[in-house]
């Protein structure tokens, strides 16, 4: 099954769908910027779906479209079977409080303890206060600061406030977690840290998670399906590991690249030609997901004739399977590479021939 | 210094004080609504009412560019109206308070513009309504500077209310003026600047303090 479908069939398996929408920003001096041009996109329950894309592709006009912090102009939202669009204010503000939402700079209140800041979406959601203290408890251990209950934010570390940001968003029982570049503020030992207690929440409270990156280490560590963005479009969308073995859109190739270690080294980029020559080198770029990516593919090429130096590369766990990138140069009877790429494309590689290069090129330092 | 001289201090010192102490009570009264007012009702903010807000920043420049001592006796008729006095420390406060009021008001406003935009955000998101942005997020994530701005209009007034002293309005200004200018009695006016040097100083400290306090933005506090 593909978690993310555009259509309308089981309307009850999607928290969030949006359609058509569009918003148009007006500059001051009068140009206009369309953030988001007509967007479909239906999540699925109970998954964390990453939304990437480049810098002014429209991820945070998307997210803050969500909880409707952004109206849009044309389109509607649905969250959780309910219009957010349609609602008044006083209905929109209660359908908020079943969407947390955590941000790149934490937004915590410097003027409130740490329990004062997770205290507040319960305030403000109205729960009596008898309530607020053991829930407030219940959070802070959930997310592990019970022991800095008591102390401000500005002598909590960067991991710790977005800890308090979790734990504020949580408190109300959302259905629904938005994050906004959520990590990118953190070094990647806390990144890799809170990107962990981001997945048990999703695991363990059946939270649907949405969030926006621009490092597909972020989307390969914790998303199932990712969503790319580009110039507000959806312009490719799918399960993750679909995506990385098999993008289709030359801005996910670019922005997989520099995940999957397969740039290609400057020095020899310059010397690359678009024809083979005589004892040249063929130079390849593969990526390869699972069974694939953990059998012997260097030895299957020395099988066939062709002798395989390694240029750049990378093996790393997509969910639990290996992905591996990396780059190659194949010597060998033209012929036989050929046949070798189109064979491995066929047991489901993904390979681009990039060029081809002197031999010394490769062999030389 | 005779007994008789240290009581007129004494007697003009509380006057002093209770100008400083009423007119800063409702100034801050007025202007820190006002204040906020101004800062969540431009175009693009939480509650936007432009034209309105350009109306009233406008008044509030006019009074702060008035020179006090005009303000003091081009509001003569109203100062009448609600003291039914013209001089005297109670006719003193009127022309305080209305200085004082568009002062705090533009504190308050910068202070309120100051709290971080993100945190409005979260607090949206959160589904507070603004009645609540305002009391549980702007104000608390103010104070510090709202306090260090009420201590500023405080520090402001014990300045004017020596120069209402100046024109009828009781108080140290009153009798540095009198006594240490017109009869010439050096001691007095050493002793007039001194008590408003003290006080001046203790306002400062004492505002200072509690705005540290107040502010948890730096860890240590
Ligand atoms: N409030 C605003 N007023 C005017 N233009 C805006 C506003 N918000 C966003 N934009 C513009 O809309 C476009 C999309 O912005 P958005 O913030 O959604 O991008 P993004 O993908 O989140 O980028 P980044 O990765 O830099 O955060 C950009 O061109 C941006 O300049
Ligand atoms: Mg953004």
């Amino acid at each position: 099954m593909d978690p993310i479908v555009t259509g309308q069939d089981a309307p009850d398996a999607f928290m969030v769908r949006l359609a058509g929408i569009t918003k148009i920003f007006h500059g001051k001096d009068g140009q206009t910027v369309a953030a988001l041009a007509g967007i479909d996109l239906n999540i699925l329950r109970g998954g964390i779906t990453a939304i990437v894309g480049p810098s002014g592709a429209g991820k945070s006009s998307l997210l803050r479209a969500v909880n409707v912090l952004e109206r849009p102009d044309t389109g509607t939202v649905n969250v959780g079977g309910r219009d957010l669009t349609s609602l008044d204010d006083e209905s929109l503000r209660r359908a908020r409080q079943s969407i947390g939402m955590i941000f790149q700079h934490f937004n915590l209140l410097a003027n409130r303890t740490v329990a004062g800041n997770v205290a507040l979406s319960l305030e403000l959601a109205g729960w009596p206060t008898a309530k607020i203290g053991p829930r407030v408890a219940e959070l802070l251990n959930l997310v592990g600061l019970t022991d800095k209950a008591t102390h401000y934010p500005a002598a909590l570390s960067g991991g710790q406030k977005q800890r308090v940001g979790i734990a504020r968003a949580l408190a109300p029982n959302p259905q629904l977690l938005l994050c906004d570049e959520a990590t990118s503020a953190l070094d990647p030992e806390t990144t890799r840290q809170i990107l962990a207690l981001i997945r048990k929440i999703n695991r363990e409270l059946g939270l649907t998670v949405l969030l926006i990156t621009h490092e597909m280490a972020v989307v390969r560590e914790v998303a199932d399906q990712v969503v790319v963005l580009e110039a507000g479009r959806i312009i490719e969308q799918g399960p993750v590991a679909q995506v990385f073995a098999h993008p289709q859109h030359q801005t996910t190739r670019c922005f997989l690249l520099g995940e999957t270690g397969t740039e290609l080294p400057p020095a020899l980029a310059a010397r690359l030609l678009t024809t083979p020559i005589a004892d040249g080198a063929t130079l390849i770029r593969l990526h390869a997901v699972g069974e694939l990516a953990a059998s012997p593919l260097l030895s299957d090429l020395g099988a066939a004739g062709i002798a395989a130096r390694l240029i750049a590369g990378r093996v790393q766990p997509l969910g639990d399977r290996p992905f591996a990138g990396l780059i190659a140069a194949l010597t060998g009877n033209v012929g036989a590479i050929d046949n070798a790429i189109h064979q491995l494309r066929a047991r489901g590689a993904e390979i681009e021939v990039l060029g081809h290069v002197a031999t010394d090129a490769v062999t030389a330092g | 210094m005779s007994p008789q001289m240290l009581s007129l201090l004494a007697d003009a010192t509380v006057q002093t004080l209770l100008m400083v102490v009423v007119a800063g009570v409702l100034a801050t009264l007025a202007g820190v609504p006002l204040g906020l007012f101004l800062a969540l009702s431009g175009a693009g903010d939480l509650l936007p009412r432009p034209g309105l807000q350009r109306a009233i920043g406008l008044i509030v420049n006019a009074t702060r560019s008035t020179p006090f001592i005009i303000l003091v006796v081009a509001i003569v008729p109203l100062t009448r109206l609600l003291t039914g006095t013209s001089i005297g420390t109670a006719a003193a406060t009127v022309p305080l308070t209305l200085a004082a009021i568009p002062f705090i008001a533009r504190v308050v406003e910068s202070a309120v513009r100051e709290v971080d935009h993100g945190l409005l955000d979260a607090a949206r998101a959160m589904g507070a309504g603004p009645g609540q942005i305002v009391t549980k997020i702007l104000l608390p994530e103010a104070r510090a500077g709202i306090v260090r701005g009420l201590t500023l209009a405080a520090v402001n007034l014990v300045g004017y209310s020596a120069m209402v002293g100046a024109v009828g309005g009781g108080g140290l200004g009153d009798l540095g003026i009198r006594y240490g200018y017109q009869r010439f009695m050096p001691e007095m006016m050493l002793a007039v600047v001194l008590i408003l040097i003290i006080v001046v100083q203790a306002l400062q400290s004492g505002g200072e303090a509690l705005a540290r306090r107040l502010d948890k933005r730096n860890p240590g506090n």
